[in-house]
């Protein structure tokens, strides 16, 4: 079930009227009909899968209370091993089975053997990498000691499965989401207004401008050698939005949904095409992802490796990036982008005071904006890995943007209004809470705003076109 | 040694490592006071301040300095 189908409408309303019914003074009742419900969501996607997420999440709870329960430092971290190894030999057999599988194949025959691991014909289950990487923070914060281990399992199990993130995140971490989960909630008026402009904004980003903006995308990228190197610097930029406005639209969704359930999600994106570093636009792009690649791998390694300085820090972010690019798929051009972006950050972080020394001698608004604008230049030329079929196709893209068709007019600007409207409103509204609270905005004026968005989002509505993060 | 010379003497590394001469460090100073503080910089921080103390924190150590009052206090229990 997709939020932008009427499938998820019929579901959302249904469970919102049931659980509000229910009421808060039956906490415990709200929480196994919302976990229910999150059941009831992913199975409508593909219910033999449900077994799997409610196997990982009761046994990744029983791990947990383990490491809880003793007091012997050895004892725990062994649970901790096994619950690590065991999340991460489902996430890879899915995941990346495939990807070694071939690539093993690929390298036993270069040296003159022959090997025939088979590839398997496997469905990626939904949101497995999302999940997962819940497990894996809430028995790492156990066994940190970070948070104590719930005793309920009904509340673990939502805190896994809670639908409004199930399926492509934000990650959230058990420290923010399960007191959430264990407290009453009651109905707050201008909470679920909140909630219903953001679900409104996220539709609109995602109907209207991501889903127009990918059949583009998918145009100008399959056929890259028919069209002008400016055309191809154009889909490059339409895939930026694209996947801006689609996933950036997810969450605001699922924050949204939260709300009108009482819940508060985190912030998954701080407008991050005005980043002026690398660094900087990770900490505003899909930041529960960075954060957590941050707390569980970096900041573990470089504190490990220390006392080998900067080569431990560079290797740490290195790593990282790796492991980062290969979280969103089992594929080379993932994993290249990711070494990209790495490597990126090491030049940052062996630059930064010579960078700030340079910042001092030129005007703040001419550094700023050519920060911003390297920084973009980056992020689009990279992302055409990620957005590839393959390093081939990547490549080929690549030395076509580099020639001299660049000067022409581009094909395909028809788009373009649809790009500078999200670029506007975002701007116009960037001190607010959300692009929809258009403060200072006459009443009635608002009103009209919000039924034509509503309006075109029911206009362009019907495809279903599936999230694009939701194939990692 | 006592926390106001703890910090006197921390002052110099930290603007030495986040790179900005501004820094004014008290016992309730955290990561979000200083922009340059960020999880790389806390580590170079960390690396600096156990050379220059001739400590060696533990990475649970590490990871509950919630403010230079921690790292006062942990620094004071390791030099006695």
């Amino acid at each position: 079930m997709v939020f932008n189908s009427v499938a998820f409408i019929i579901f959302f309303l249904l469970t919102f009227i049931v659980y509000w019914l229910i009421g808060s003074k039956n906490k415990k009742l709200q929480n196994i009909f919302l976990l229910f419900a999150s059941y009831v969501f992913y199975a409508w996607w593909d219910w033999r899968f449900l077994s799997l997420l409610i196997f990982h999440s009761t046994f990744s709870y029983w791990i947990s209370t383990r490491i809880s329960n003793t007091d012997n430092e050895k004892s725990k971290k062994s649970f901790l091993t096994f619950g690590i190894v065991l999340s991460i030999l489902i996430l890879g057999f899915f995941k990346y089975y495939n990807f070694f599988a071939e690539n093993l194949n690929q390298l036993l025959f270069g040296i003159g053997f022959k090997s025939s691991l088979v590839t398997l014909n496997l469905i990626l289950p939904l949101g497995i990498s999302f999940f997962t990487f819940k497990i894996l923070s809430y028995m790492l914060d156990v066994y940190r000691g970070t948070i104590k281990a719930t005793t309920d399992l009904s509340e673990y199990l939502l805190f896994v499965s809670f639908f409004p993130q199930l399926v492509a995140g934000p990650i959230e971490r058990a420290t923010t989401l399960l007191p959430q989960i264990e407290k009453e909630r009651t109905f707050n008026y201008n909470q679920a207004i909140t909630g219903s402009k953001l679900i409104i904004w996220g539709l609109f980003k995602k109907v209207v401008i991501a889903d127009t903006c990918a059949g583009y995308v998918a145009d100008i990228f399959n056929n890259y050698h028919l069209y002008t190197a400016s055309t191809l610097l154009l889909g490059t930029i339409y895939f930026a939005y694209q996947v801006y406005a689609d996933f950036s639209g997810y969450s605001d969704i699922a924050i949204g949904v939260g709300k009108l359930l009482g819940f508060e999600l985190m912030q998954n994106f701080d407008k991050p095409f005005i980043s002026k570093n690398i660094t900087e636009f990770w900490r505003r792009w899909h930041n529960s992802l960075s954060t957590w690649f941050n707390d569980y791998i970096f900041t573990p390694f470089f504190t490990r490796f220390r006392d080998y300085g900067n080569k431990a820090m560079y290797m740490g972010i290195i790593l990282t990036f790796v492991l980062s690019g290969l979280w969103h798929g089992a594929s080379w051009h993932y994993v290249f982008f990711g070494v990209l972006h790495g490597s990126a950050i090491v030049v940052e972080t062996a630059l930064k005071k010579k960078r700030k020394s340079v910042s001092k001698k030129i005007k703040p608004w001419l550094y700023n904006n050519l920060s911003m604008a390297l920084t973009f230049s980056f992020v689009l030329i990279t992302w055409i890995y990620f957005r590839a079929n393959d390093m081939v196709h990547a490549t080929n893209y690549l030395n076509r943007l580099f020639s001299a068709s660049i000067i022409q007019m581009p094909g395909k600007l028809q788009y373009l209004p649809w790009i500078a409207l999200l670029i506007l409103w975002e701007y116009w509204q960037r001190k607010s809470e959300h692009p929809l609270v258009l403060k200072g905005i006459p009443t009635i004026i608002r009103w009209v705003i919000y039924i034509t968005m509503v309006f075109t989002i029911l206009y362009y509505f019907g495809q279903e076109q599936a999230f694009y993060y939701f194939q990692f | 040694m006592n926390t106001q010379e703890l910090i006197e003497k921390l002052t110099p590394i930290f603007k030495d490592v986040l790179d900005n001469e501004d820094i004014v460090l008290t016992e309730t100073t955290t990561a979000a006071d200083i922009e340059e503080w960020d999880s790389l910089s806390h580590i170079q921080l960390i690396v600096a301040v156990e050379k220059a103390f001739k400590v060696k924190f533990t990475s649970i150590e590490i990871a509950a300095f919630k403010n230079v009052g921690d790292l006062c206090k942990t620094i004071t229990q390791k030099i006695g």
